[in-house]
């Protein structure tokens, strides 16, 4: 025992935790095992996801906890404790009641739960000592002193935690501790809610972290390729983290989304940069790279030995203080990525992040940095991609399938609009009708459309040939933040302007809150697109199929011209004119399409 | 886990070993105990049974751990199913529970069950082990139909469970031949055929009942009544929803379904009735939580709301739950330390049933003859193969 304490005693640098995992049931805990309530947890000292986690875990629970970091002296240690083979049952050299005292911890258990880590050590070695454990224990706080009140982790871990020895790891079997030192929790999975779901998005979250979930609640609104259906969960519990937010698209089957336990207090159990697997892999990744590199390293101090040159321009960019900036780099290097995540963990603007990708290529003094280089200049580059929205992909597509198969043809015309103008303040005026130049022009197309037929037709594929509508339906396109929509005047060339303006009014209403009904909006035989309303003078607009034209209005401008005046003579005068371009399908039209045009703009002044 | 064993041994080296939780104050007790039902029975053409079901609460206690994991088990099946470790059908029976238990109870394994595709549970009551239900469910080779079955073909010869029937109402006439065959053989024991509201206005059950009545088998056809034939609901698909009374001249019994002793009860006397007197027709009012299949969210034809509310107030397990806690046979923490341990014991099955292989390709040609044609195969891959019919 004396060599052992000795040998303990040589290792400067570690101070050690372990928890033993007490039964998965926990009456050990409230039973048998009273003296053994300290938490004794073998971690890997260097893993921040563990210490992260005890940090939390010691404070709310008030444990001893003791940070392991020579295992292999601590391994030799046992071996000369006698502590051989993970059968060994022997008593424990001193008594339990002499154990307590020392190792008070006065917290009860308030529940057991698999803790341990990631291929660090094998447990059945070290659990099956636990009995000696203690006699360990009572050893090693008589030799170092106080080591009761040095081991509270919530006051004294940093100290501890970086005097860390060397280790090894050894395979861990998997099953009795979870990876992470989590309190027992289920990872939600994306379900396959029908047999052929590959992926979904997920629409909308239900339920909130912290929220409690009864079986047969509904957590969350999965969108699948079919429709959106409602994800029901079959266990009660709480939900813990959502891992895969509102709008996350293309979630795979079976990638986790969401963590729920069981107890509530248990959520705080879990740090926030816990990664579940899947969802947080890039910064996980960032994060850890770091921590992988100084795998093999033997010592960890947050001390800066030397500063590589491009961290130090970054420093003197920013104006760190050097002594805030934790090394990662091989013998204490500070490296660009560690200022890098310096500044972006706290300090930094945005702007900066700009700077910092033009200051990517220059050379990376060690090879570390350039792993971490890649996922930092991710995050410095900054770009955002806007997905697309359903509506949008349509619109997308028949825009091309319109523009490449139908032979657009082009006619515009600047028309006088003075006298619509005036005709539209007189009913303004005079008879209190509000009118916008929009729904005249919707007029006037519909009397022409009604004058020349042929005009109002639609290019049949099948038939190859033009089939005549019955109805003059003139779609007007209103700009929604979904994507354009066009609802449908339909018989416009019956309804009068007045009827008309208050349909334009209700129908771009209902565009805007997403409420048309499908045959509000499908069929038409004649597009409206005005522009007019923005700097636009001039434009062509794309037919909407099947449609045969469709009318792009300009703005009105002032401009000098000559006209003919009453008595026969040239003045400059200055009117509104307005552009009109018709793109129409020339398999549809043809010579009519002048015709059509013309007997427009005359019906613009016949209206009058 | 090794681990744990350690641990729990190593104070019992040192300390008296203190009874083990589990089996201490959960009452193992063969004391008889009666228990009135929630609601009396309704009878038709017959004295409906007493009210009070003689139980122990030994019986008690394996009724809330058979429910619990006929419960774990179609939740871990629902789970499986989405993530598509399941394919094709799956009906699952949670909330039904009552009946398949209830029902075990009253009678012997030498009376035989037939029923429809909702069948995991009857299979698990019959003595079908998680393993083989789960491996038949995955379609693997150890699944009790060997895998070439699935979800709606489970079999249990020898516990004389006839299956796992996809055809609506096919297996109530088939049901009906096994209660023949045990007037037949002078058994004295009793066919139950089980068919639901759905398949309640199937021709063939009322052909199959005639000829049951006039020959008086011991044929007890059960309605699991959970309201919704896939999505009908019974008062859209029935102009007379009292199916007990659908019998017409055969004696008909209304019972709670989700009341395990209430079944119980209703199934002894149904057993008793039918040895002596012929058929009689069961109807055991339940609800099922899940929708008609895996498919069906089971939210499009009734609301949550009702779903919930079936939940909180009848549901089966919650019900023998406060039996035992009011009477003090088991204690909170006990009755949930048993569903974690089933809850565990289903998760070891799936791993379990995960590890069983898919069934191979010359099974295609079992269990098609009687005899066999004597499959070969060739081909490099061995993937040809040929068999000779005559």
């Amino acid at each position: 025992m004396a060599k052992a304490k000795d040998k303990l005693n040589s290792c400067s640098d570690f101070g050690f935790l372990f928890t033993a995992n007490l039964s998965p049931r926990g009456e050990m805990a409230n039973g048998e095992l009273r003296g053994d309530r300290v938490r004794v947890l073998v971690v890997d000292g260097e893993d921040r996801t563990i210490r992260n986690f005890l940090s939390t875990w010691s404070s709310t629970n008030n444990q001893t906890c003791f940070l392991l970091g020579a295992i292999k002296k601590w391994l030799e240690a046992c071996e000369l404790l006698g502590l051989g083979s993970s059968q060994a049952r022997s008593k424990p050299n001193s008594p339990r009641d002499k154990a307590e005292p020392e190792l008070r911890d006065g917290a009860r258990v308030s529940r057991p739960y698999v803790s341990g880590t990631q291929g660090s050590f094998a447990a059945e070695v070290l659990l099956g000592k636990m009995a000696n454990i203690r006699a360990l224990l009572v050893g090693l706080s008589r030799a170092r002193g106080s080591l009761a009140e040095a081991g509270r982790c919530a006051s004294t871990r940093p100290s501890l935690l970086t005097s860390l020895g060397a280790h090894y790891k050894i395979p861990m079997p998997a099953r009795w501790f979870s990876s992470t030192g989590l309190p027992p929790h289920l990872v939600v999975g994306m379900p396959a809610l029908s047999p052929t779901m590959n992926q979904g998005n997920i629409a909308k979250w239900r339920k909130q972290e912290g929220d409690k979930i009864e079986v047969g609640d509904v957590i969350c609104e999965i969108e699948t390729d079919k429709a959106t259906l409602e994800f029901e969960s079959l266990e009660e519990g709480y939900l813990a983290k959502i891992l895969a937010p509102e709008g996350s698209k293309d979630v795979q089957v079976g990638q986790p989304i969401a963590v729920t336990v069981e107890d509530l207090e248990d959520i705080k159990s879990i740090p926030a940069d816990t990664s579940f697997g899947g969802e947080q892999k890039e910064e996980h990744s960032t994060e850890s790279a770091p921590q992988n590199k100084v795998v093999n390293v033997s010592e960890q101090t947050s001390t800066v030995s030397r500063i590589s040159p491009a961290a130090k321009l970054l420093i003197k960019e920013h104006g760190l203080d050097t002594s805030s900036l934790r090394a990662s780099g091989p013998r204490g290097t500070l490296l660009k990525g560690d200022v890098l995540a310096a500044l972006k963990s706290g300090v930094s603007s945005s702007s900066t992040k700009e700077k910092k990708a033009p200051a990517q290529p220059s050379s990376q003094p060690t090879r570390d940095s350039q792993a971490q280089a890649s996922p930092v200049s991710q995050k410095a580059d900054t770009y955002e991609d806007i997905p697309n929205s359903q509506i949008r992909k349509v619109i997308a597509k028949r825009l091309l399938e319109s523009k490449q198969t139908t032979p657009h043809l082009y006619l515009s015309k600047d028309v006088v609009l003075d006298p619509l103008l005036t005709f539209r303040n007189e009913l303004k005026e005079q008879h209190g009708i509000k009118v916008s130049v929009n729904d005249i022009i919707i007029k006037a197309v519909a009397i022409a459309l009604r004058n020349v037929p042929e005009a109002n037709a639609y290019w049949n594929n099948e038939k190859e040939e033009t089939q005549k509508c019955d109805s003059v339906d003139i779609s007007i396109a209103v700009a929604t933040e979904k994507g354009l929509m066009t609802p449908i005047i339909r018989n416009a060339d019956q309804k009068t302007i007045s009827a008309i303006s208050s349909e334009v009014k209700q129908l771009a209403e209902k565009a805007r809150a997403g409420k048309l009904a499908p045959n509000e909006f499908q069929g038409g035989s004649f597009s409206i697109s005005n522009l007019g309303m923005y700097p636009v003078d001039h434009f062509c607009a794309i037919i909407n199929p099947p449609q045969s034209g469709i009318l792009a209005v300009g703005r009105g401008n002032k401009v000098v011209e000559p006209v003919v005046d009453s008595d026969g003579t040239e003045k400059a005068a200055r009117v509104t004119k307005m552009s009109l371009t018709l793109s129409a399908d020339h398999r549809v039209f043809d010579g009519q399409v002048g015709e059509f045009f013309g007997g427009e703009n005359h019906s613009r002044k016949e209206n009058i | 886990m090794a681990a744990a064993a350690l641990l729990r041994r190593i104070p019992a080296a040192r300390a008296p070993p203190t009874v083990f939780v589990a089996a201490r104050s959960i009452s193992d007790s063969t004391a008889a105990l009666t228990i009135e039902t929630s609601v009396p029975f309704t009878s038709h053409l017959v004295d409906p049974p007493s009210r009070d079901v003689t139980t122990t609460p030994a019986e008690l206690v394996t009724f809330f751990r058979d429910m619990s994991l006929m419960r774990r088990m179609e939740i871990a099946a629902d789970s499986l199913y989405k993530a598509k470790l399941i394919r094709g059908f799956c009906h699952l029976y949670d909330g039904q529970e009552a009946v398949a238990v209830g029902m075990e109870a009253a009678i012997t394994r030498s009376d035989s069950i037939i029923t429809a595709y909702r069948d995991h549970c009857i299979y698990l009551a019959r003595g079908g082990d998680l393993v083989s239900a789960f491996s038949e469910l995955m379609g693997r080779e150890a699944g009790c139909s060997r895998g070439k079955g699935g979800s709606m073909h489970f079999y249990k010869k020898d516990a004389n469970f006839y299956g796992g029937h996809g055809i609506v109402g096919a297996q109530v006439p088939l049901g009906c031949g096994l209660a023949f065959a045990q007037k037949y053989k002078k058994e004295d024991t009793a066919t139950f055929a089980l068919y639901g509201d759905g398949a309640a206005n199937q021709g063939q059950l009322f052909e199959a009942l005639n000829i049951s009545a006039l020959w008086k088998l011991p044929a007890i056809l059960v309605c699991e009544n959970n309201h919704y034939g896939m999505g009908t609901a019974e008062w859209r698909a029935a102009k007379s929803p009292a199916y007990y009374k659908r019998g017409d001249y055969v004696p008909g019994l209304k019972v709670d379904g989700m009341d395990v002793l209430a079944v119980k009860q209703a199934c002894k006397f149904a057993k008793d009735h039918a040895v002596a007197n012929g058929p009689i027709v069961l109807e055991m009012d339940t609800y099922r939580y899940h929708g008609h299949s895996m498919s069906d969210p089971g939210s499009t034809y009734r609301t949550r709301d009702e779903i919930s509310g079936v939940r909180q107030e009848r549901d089966p397990i919650e019900r023998v739950r406060k039996l035992l806690l009011t009477r003090d046979l088991a204690t909170a923490a006990e009755l949930k330390d048993m569903e974690k341990e089933i809850r565990k014991q289903v998760d070891d099955a799936i791993a379990k049933a995960k590890e069983s292989s898919m069934p191979d390709t010359s099974e295609l040609f079992t269990n098609v003859y009687k005899k066999g044609f004597g499959v070969e195969s060739f081909g490099p891959d061995r993937k040809e193969l040929r068999a000779s019919l005559p």
